[in-house]
């Protein structure tokens, strides 16, 4: 059986639980992930088996999630343990993952899944930044640095195949339709109401002003998002 | 143990049509490899100097439960790693239903080839020589399972090898393997220390015999 698999994208702190938690209802089947977690009401809607993997990877390659590197190569144990991973979905028709660090390894599974779909997600930068500093204690501007690498590597992604990309906003009406959306061209259920989503997972703050980098990917992504 | 004629029996198992992975199981032998020094290292150690309690951490415990659901559509199958001895029961508690076959070959070759290969002295190669195999030993004698000795002759071995298979209730022959030259290393005559003849005394006490057919 030829399974559909979905990998989820985009950067820490930026929606990418929610995104994963109403895919999973739309019927996205992620297998063992967290469902509990203390920056997240919901869970991370991660493997913490992946997440180390993935982190493994970026070690190999002298970096982690807070410094990614540029070229991420993937040794040859690490394909295999990726096979093994693949392997155990197998009997799976809809599976996906998610965690932020994918986007640096995307090449990676795409070479052993072919018909690997993305779709991705992008918040503002500030509120990732602030986000960063209270969850991580990053400075503003650190946060604001690693948003831009995120999400300059999400936009390369997706320049390679076009795939859906939303914007996590603190408006449920706004997001819901989102959702419905990408759920509906990933030919996910969409016609649902997305429970997941719900007022308290956004923690919202007062946007601030960042650096002109920051701003000009952040209207290439909702220029993006604008064509979904 | 290292260099202990492991190799040569995966090739016979491979022959009675054990499944050890694709391309004879080279990317999953590669894994084991890296997999089983990172736990030794982790606990302070390596193949030449064993650490004498072992962990797994919740991502090795997973890596080992990935790298079991991998065959899980497979029969028969097996896995084979130069460290599997030193951490067999963390293996164990994610492979209940496994059936273990052991090998062993004369000390004293060891000790030639351990020279050769890592210029080991023969105190060192004796002390690696009994630790491992006092493992292979506690674990027959909790519940025995078929153990051969690697000796220079090939038909005696491609003999135990098959009385060996069937105690363990393989369906397929083995085929007959040529022993490669390093199997054939000169045994040296040197005295053995006193645990190291008692423990190759009772190895031989149980190895899967093999009835002369002259």
């Amino acid at each position: 059986m030829r399974s559909k698999v979905i990998a989820i994208l985009g950067m820490h702190r930026s929606g990418t639980s929610m995104l994963a938690g109403s895919l999973e209802q739309a019927g996205l089947y992620l297998g063992d992930v967290n469902t509990e977690n203390v920056n997240n009401e919901k869970g991370s809607r991660e493997s913490n088996f992946l997440m180390q993997f993935h982190e493994e990877i970026l070690t190999e390659n002298r970096g982690s999630w807070a410094l990614p590197p540029y070229d991420v190569i993937w040794s040859a144990n690490k394909r295999t343990i990726r096979d093994f991973y693949i392997h155990k979905f197998r009997n799976q028709k809809v599976w996906g993952f998610k965690d932020p660090r994918t986007v640096f390894l995307a090449h990676g599974w795409k070479e052993a899944i072919p018909n690997l779909q993305y779709v991705g997600i992008f918040r503002h930068p500030s509120l990732v930044a602030q986000s960063l500093a209270k969850r991580n204690g990053f400075s503003f501007q650190q946060g604001i640095d690693l948003w831009v690498r995120y999400n300059r590597k999400l936009i390369e992604v997706f320049k390679l195949k076009r795939f859906p990309i939303i914007e996590f906003v603190d408006d449920t009406t706004t997001m819901q339709k989102q959702l419905q959306k990408v759920a509906d061209k990933l030919e996910l259920k969409s016609d649902i109401n997305f429970d997941f989503l719900e007022d308290n997972l956004i923690h919202q703050k007062e946007i601030q002003e960042v650096k002109w980098e920051a701003m000009k990917l952040y209207n290439q992504l909702k220029m993006i998002e604008s064509r979904l | 143990m290292k260099n202990g004629g492991l190799n040569l029996l995966k090739k016979s198992l491979e022959s009675a049509n054990v499944y050890f992975g694709k391309d004879e199981g080279t990317r999953e032998s590669e894994f084991l490899k890296e997999f089983s020094n990172q736990i030794l290292a982790d606990n302070g150690g390596s193949w030449h100097s064993p650490p004498y309690k072992l962990k797994l951490n919740l991502y090795q415990r997973q890596l080992r439960d990935l790298f079991i659901s991998s065959f899980d559509d497979k029969e028969c199958w097996g896995f084979k790693n130069d460290n599997t001895i030193l951490i067999m029961n963390l293996w164990q508690a994610g492979l209940s239903n496994a059936t273990p076959i052991g090998i062993f070959r004369h000390p004293n070759q060891l000790v030639t080839i351990y020279k050769s290969k890592y210029n080991f002295p023969v105190k060192l190669t004796y002390k690696l020589w009994v630790y491992y195999n006092r493992k292979m030993l506690s674990m027959y004698e909790e519940k025995p399972f078929p153990i051969i000795e690697l000796e220079n002759k090939r038909s005696r071995y491609n003999r135990a090898v098959v009385n060996a298979f069937k105690e363990l209730g393989l369906e397929n022959q083995p085929k007959n393997i040529q022993l490669p030259r390093g199997s054939r290393a000169q045994l040296e005559r040197r005295e053995m220390t006193k645990d190291v003849a008692r423990l190759y005394r009772r190895l031989r006490q149980i190895k899967v015999k093999v009835i002369t057919e002259e």
